[in-house]
């Protein structure tokens, strides 16, 4: 193991994967209880992994693609079983990779509840598919995705989100950001099933463009099969507020200083959320090196 | 040494609307000038023109700082070149806390291989935080994010003592504060008076200059200044309002000049004519 992922571990509980089989840590498998723990990614093949929160248990989990590479497929199933409370800190990146497919399926038990911030930069053209889905009622789960492209290449993103029963709540924030003459097509689709009544459905995407060539499309879109619910959508689009930039400007901030304070302030309640000043300063240099 | 701002001649357009019409006005460090006006007569337009706003054309006039040229500088060069404005509508920005906020600001006024100690910083920033009597959560706090309307103007203020401009406009800064945050506010801008501190206050009341020793009154009408006078002129203001002004002087407000009127329709019902 190398220094810089040393101390990126530090002292928690970790397992480094390989192609999503555990091949070193203190966990022998992603079957886990409650507690505090990182998950390292090193992946060059296509790849199926499962990730079990036990029911009752209360895990923290902070996961990260540290060396993807190659034309692949990922697979992820995330279980949150009955009363079962997940908080999820994921950074996925790649590098090296003509062409990533990602798919990550998960399913929420009875009382079940998973915080997630995720922030996803790929350095190639991908197609990342996200289903969530609300098995069994008082199921919850709030959500933030933070998308960045400075690929150059076209990124799509598809985030549907079904309530198959009643009592059911999600709340979908996605930030997408995107730069040199990159394209992000972000699609989400919220699905309420009949007889899911008293089900909470909201999504909102927001699109950040940084130079002239990036073009994002936001594509929203709700399915509604039930009269008593609550389902809301909302997205919008453009370049950075000129106020903003005039208002960080007038306190002597250079125009890139400001922009660059912007976009960090998408990053940052992810960033806040790590709460571990190694892997803070990881994320932060790499956001830099791309933004 | 004393540092001048002086404006010559300013006429500024927005969206083809004349709405400075020959501005003069020199300042000095160590002076604190009121502006005074009824609304709609140019006074915020003339504090955004001073800062660079985007929106507000310059077309005639000259607008120096110590002899240099401030229409060629970007608004960030404005500011690092000591002028700072306190904004009547601060805006929220999520995600940029106070603190990295402000020590980016203070960061962008050093040299390359300088850098602000951490330590003297977090020491200055909680004790402008204590004296402006705000949260102390403030420097970890989104910036304005969740801020009171009174809030926003302190932060203002703070952001004002921490940054040590040679010229503050500060544009309705009262507007918002209940009578004990005037007074925190007030204290403080008198506070910072100086051989290198200067001041350009934009304001509908007296209340506020209750606290700020001014030295100049200006009172704009129509986009011009059109009376310059002492302390009296506030009292004189508060008591009679501009109507005496505008009659000595025969104006007419423009207020209402150039409106186009448009329909909006009418959802008025008529009883007598519904059944028909």
């Amino acid at each position: 193991m190398n220094k810089d992922l040393q101390e990126l571990i530090g002292n928690s509980q970790y397992a480094i994967l390989k192609n999503g089989k555990v091949v070193e840590g203190s966990i022998s498998d992603l079957s886990l209880k409650s507690g505090d723990f990182k998950v390292i990614h090193y992946i060059d093949k296509d790849t199926n992994m499962k990730i079990d929160i036990q029911n009752n248990e209360k895990v923290r989990l902070i996961e990260i693609f540290y060396e993807v590479i190659g034309n692949i497929e990922i697979n992820i199933d995330i279980n949150c079983h009955k009363n079962a409370s997940l908080t999820l800190l994921s950074f996925k990146k790649n590098e090296k990779s003509e062409n990533i497919r990602i798919n990550v399926n998960t399913y929420l038990e009875e009382d079940a509840y998973i915080e997630s911030k995720n922030i996803t930069s790929f350095s190639s053209s991908s197609l990342f598919n996200q289903n969530i889905y609300m098995l069994e009622k008082n199921s919850h789960i709030d959500s933030l995705d933070v998308i960045i492209n400075a690929s150059n290449k076209k990124q799509e993103f598809n985030f549907d989100t079904y309530h198959n029963v009643g009592d059911s709540y999600s709340n979908m924030r996605n930030f997408c950001i995107c730069k040199n003459d990159s394209l992000i097509h972000m699609n989400t689709n919220g699905k309420i099933k009949k007889g899911s009544s008293n089900s909470n459905l909201s999504q909102k995407t927001k699109g950040l463009i940084l130079d002239q060539t990036s073009q994002i499309s936001a594509n929203p879109l709700l399915l509604i099969d039930e009269y008593d619910c609550l389902a809301s959508h909302g997205a919008s689009i453009g370049a950075i507020d000129e106020e903003e930039l005039y208002y960080l400007m007038s306190r002597g901030l250079t125009k890139e200083d400001s922009e660059r304070l912007i976009v960090e302030g998408f990053i940052h309640p992810f960033i806040e959320e790590l709460n571990d000043e190694k892997l803070q300063s990881y994320l932060l240099g790499f956001m830099k090196k791309i933004l | 040494m004393s540092k001048t701002l002086e404006i010559k001649d300013l006429h500024v357009n927005v969206e083809d609307k004349e709405i400075l019409k020959g501005i003069n006005l020199t300042i000095k460090t160590g002076e604190v000038h009121a502006i005074m006006g009824p609304n709609g007569t140019g006074k915020s337009t003339l504090a955004s023109t001073i800062m660079g706003h985007f929106k507000y054309q310059v077309t005639k006039g000259t607008m120096e700082l110590d002899g240099e040229n401030l229409l060629d500088m970007t608004v960030d060069e404005r500011s690092r070149k000591g002028i700072f404005l306190a904004m009547q509508y601060p805006n929220e920005i999520s995600g940029v806390t106070n603190s990295d906020f402000i020590k980016t600001a203070m960061q962008a006024r050093l040299g390359s291989d300088e850098h602000i100690s951490l330590f003297k910083f977090i020491k200055e920033m909680d004790k402008a935080v204590s004296d402006l009597k705000m949260r102390s959560d403030l420097p970890h706090r989104y910036l304005n994010e969740g801020f009171s309307g009174g809030e926003k103007k302190r932060n203002e203020i703070l952001q004002m003592k921490m940054l040590k401009p040679n010229f503050a406009i500060l544009d309705e800064i009262d507007s918002g504060l209940d009578v004990d945050a005037l007074r925190i506010v007030g204290e403080n801008i008198n506070n910072m008076r100086g051989e290198d501190f200067g001041a350009l206050v934009i304001t509908h009341y007296e209340r506020l200059l209750d606290y700020i020793d001014v030295d100049y009154v200006h009172i704009m009408m129509n986009g011009q200044i059109v009376r310059t006078g002492g302390k009296e002129l506030i009292a004189k203001i508060d008591a009679l309002g501009y109507d005496w002004l505008k009659e000595e002087l025969g104006l007419e407000d423009e207020e209402f000049d150039n409106r186009q009127h448009v329909v909006l329709g009418s959802c008025a019902r008529n009883p007598k004519t519904e059944n028909k």
